[in-house]
This record gives C-alpha cells, sequence and structure tokens, in this order.
C-alpha cells in the first residue's frame, strides 16, 4: 500500500466517523432515567436531612442531661438522696429500661461509673429513633439513666419506662 | 444553571439542588449513553446510564478536580461498571463488511434514495465499531466519537496516554480492514 493509499483511507476513515458522530447526535437515555435519578435523589436528600436531624437532636439531647447533671452536682452534695440505682430490686420490679445508648464521650476509658436518674423531655428519647409511647410522664418528659463516669462526663443512657398497674 | 461550571454544579446535585443535577444530566448523559450502546448494546445503555449518575451523586467526595473534568470523572465511573457487565458477557462476533458504498459521495448527496444510502452506510460504520474488540471499541468511542484528547481518554481508561494512542491507531488500522469495501 503506498503512503497515498494510506492517507486516502485515513481521511475516509475520519469522514465516516464525523458521520458516525454526527448521527449518534439523537441517541439520548429514556427520558424514565432522568425521572428516576430525580426520585432517588429527593429520597436521598430527604435520608440526609432525617439523619443530621437526629444527630443535631443527639447531641442537644446529651447536652441537655449533661446541663441536669451538672445542676444536679452543683445543687446536691448527698447523691444517695436523689441516686437511685435502676438495678436495686424495688427498682426491677416497678420499672423496664431500654439498653444504655451510647453519647458522645463513650469511648472515653473510664475507672469507675454510676448512674444518674433524671427527667428529660420525651424528644430526647425520639432522638435516639425511639418512640416515647410508654416512656412519657403526664408532664411530658421521661425518665432517664445517665452513665457517668468517675470523670464526671456522660457515657451513656437508658430510658426508663415506669411499670403501672 | 447554563453558566456553572461542570464541578459546581456536581457539588450542588450533591447536596440535592435537583436544577443542578438536571442540568448536569443533559449535559452529559448523552456521551455516558453513548459509551455505553458501545460497549453493552442498547438494551443496557439506560441502566448504565442510571447506575452511573447514581454513582456519582451519592460516593461524595470522590471527584478530585487535579485529575480531570468532569466528563472524565462521570465516564470514568460509567467504565467501572461497565466492565462488570462486559465481564459477564460474551464477545461480540467478529464480522467483515464488504457492500461497495462510497461514504464521502453519499454525505453530500441530497436525495431521499442518497440519505437512505447514507444512513445505511452509517451502520455499516456503526456496525464495525460494535464489532471491535473492547478495548478497541473503547478508545474510538472516547478519541473518535466522543473527541476527546488523549490525555482525557487516558484519564477515563486509566491508562498511560501512549498506550491510548497504541491502540487508537490499531483500533483504526482494524476499522479500515472491516470497512475495506465502505471507504476505499
Amino acid at each position: 500500500m503506498t503512503t497515498n493509499d494510506s492517507n486516502g483511507r485515513d481521511s475516509k476513515l475520519n469522514a465516516a466517523m464525523r458521520a458516525l458522530a454526527e448521527d449518534d447526535a439523537k441517541l439520548r437515555s429514556s427520558p424514565d432515567v432522568e425521572k428516576r435519578l430525580l426520585s432517588e435523589l429527593r429520597a436521598y436528600s430527604r435520608t440526609r436531612r432525617r439523619r443530621t436531624w437526629l444527630g443535631v437532636s443527639s447531641v442537644a439531647a446529651a447536652l441537655l442531661l449533661g446541663m441536669a447533671l451538672y445542676v444536679w452536682r452543683i445543687g446536691n452534695r448527698q447523691p444517695s438522696d436523689t441516686v437511685q440505682s435502676p438495678s436495686a430490686p424495688e427498682a426491677a420490679i416497678t420499672e423496664v429500661a431500654t439498653e444504655f445508648l451510647p453519647l458522645p464521650y463513650y469511648h472515653v476509658p473510664m475507672n469507675t461509673g454510676s448512674t444518674v436518674r433524671i427527667q428529660v423531655p420525651a424528644t430526647a428519647l425520639v432522638s435516639f429513633g425511639l418512640a416515647p409511647n410508654g416512656f412519657r410522664e403526664g408532664d411530658g418528659t421521661v425518665q432517664a439513666d445517665v452513665l457517668v463516669g468517675d470523670d464526671g462526663l456522660a457515657r451513656a443512657v437508658r430510658f426508663v419506662r415506669p411499670l403501672r398497674n | 444553571m447554563k453558566g456553572i461550571d461542570d464541578a459546581a454544579l456536581l457539588e450542588r446535585a450533591r447536596r440535592g439542588d435537583e436544577d443542578a443535577f438536571s442540568e448536569l444530566f443533559s449535559r452529559h448523559q448523552r456521551a455516558v449513553f453513548r459509551y455505553a450502546v458501545y460497549m453493552c448494546g442498547a438494551d443496557a445503555a439506560d441502566d448504565v446510564v442510571q447506575d452511573t449518575f447514581m454513582n456519582v451523586l451519592l460516593k461524595s467526595g470522590r471527584y478530585d478536580a487535579s485529575k480531570g473534568a468532569v466528563i472524565s470523572y462521570i465516564l470514568g465511573t460509567a467504565r467501572h461498571l461497565m466492565l462488570r457487565r462486559l465481564s459477564r458477557s460474551s464477545s461480540i462476533p467478529v464480522g467483515e463488511f464488504t457492500e461497495d458504498l462510497n461514504l464521502e459521495g453519499s454525505i453530500e448527496r441530497e436525495t431521499p434514495l442518497d440519505d437512505f444510502a447514507r444512513q445505511e452506510t452509517i451502520e455499516v460504520v456503526r456496525a464495525a465499531v460494535q464489532s471491535l474488540p473492547p478495548a478497541h471499541r473503547e478508545v474510538i468511542v472516547l478519541c473518535e466519537l466522543e473527541e476527546m484528547d488523549y490525555a482525557e481518554a487516558a484519564n477515563v481508561m486509566q491508562c498511560p496516554v501512549g498506550t491510548v494512542r497504541s491502540r487508537l491507531n490499531r483500533a483504526r488500522a482494524l476499522l479500515s480492514r472491516k470497512l475495506g469495501g465502505v471507504i476505499q
């Protein structure tokens, strides 16, 4: 094959490619694809907003618990008057509790800890993804046990539901 | 939205801006669709487009502007998804085309019969491209049909620029041979 032959074939191949590219301009995905993607995007945005809201609520709940604990520590030097042990036999009979749910400082090591019973708004329970039904007291609060380390940092919380006869 | 660059559109779309997403989609869906048609077939192309844009939208933080344009990133994502499909599918049989059609002449003529002939020629060329081995087909789609430069194609194909160049030469030689009767 001569150089001229080769050049001629190259230019014809280029022309063929251009013609194909122009013809391909009509190619496009089905309109349903964009609709489905928009729907997925909406669902994803909703989930992300919900997750963000839950995160903010969790932090707010943790702050609330921390403040309650602080007030309790300042205002009461005799914990035995106000602190109840949920594991005490009488508590076990009259109430049930959720598992301990981690708070922001749950990963900080501690030597000893104790639980402190406080009352928090029912929304604190919702922020952990739990339904407040059955936990809510008459004034719209729920009871919670906060696990506090010997360094004063709250590690976890569990919500307590009184057993009513 | 028209004046906003692709990177900003992608960022907005990832934050849930539907208008930004629609603009980004409208700019690039055709390139992804064409790439998919040639690499996986028309039946799978819609799925590839959908999976590609889903992936691009939801896998936040992966786009790095220093590594190339958004379109390269999108096509690279499409490629990754299509490789899975290609690895499962059987190879397309290589055909030879011997019809004596003159492409240059047929483009210039304007009668309905010539339009038909031109369209027929284009279909022959398309079939020839689709009959190439995947690696050669891919470089033809990116460099010849999408008109990407070697560096952009290398970015999509995750290979050196030299590989793109040599693969394109080989692909063009294969196409010339397949289209012998059409482009001589």
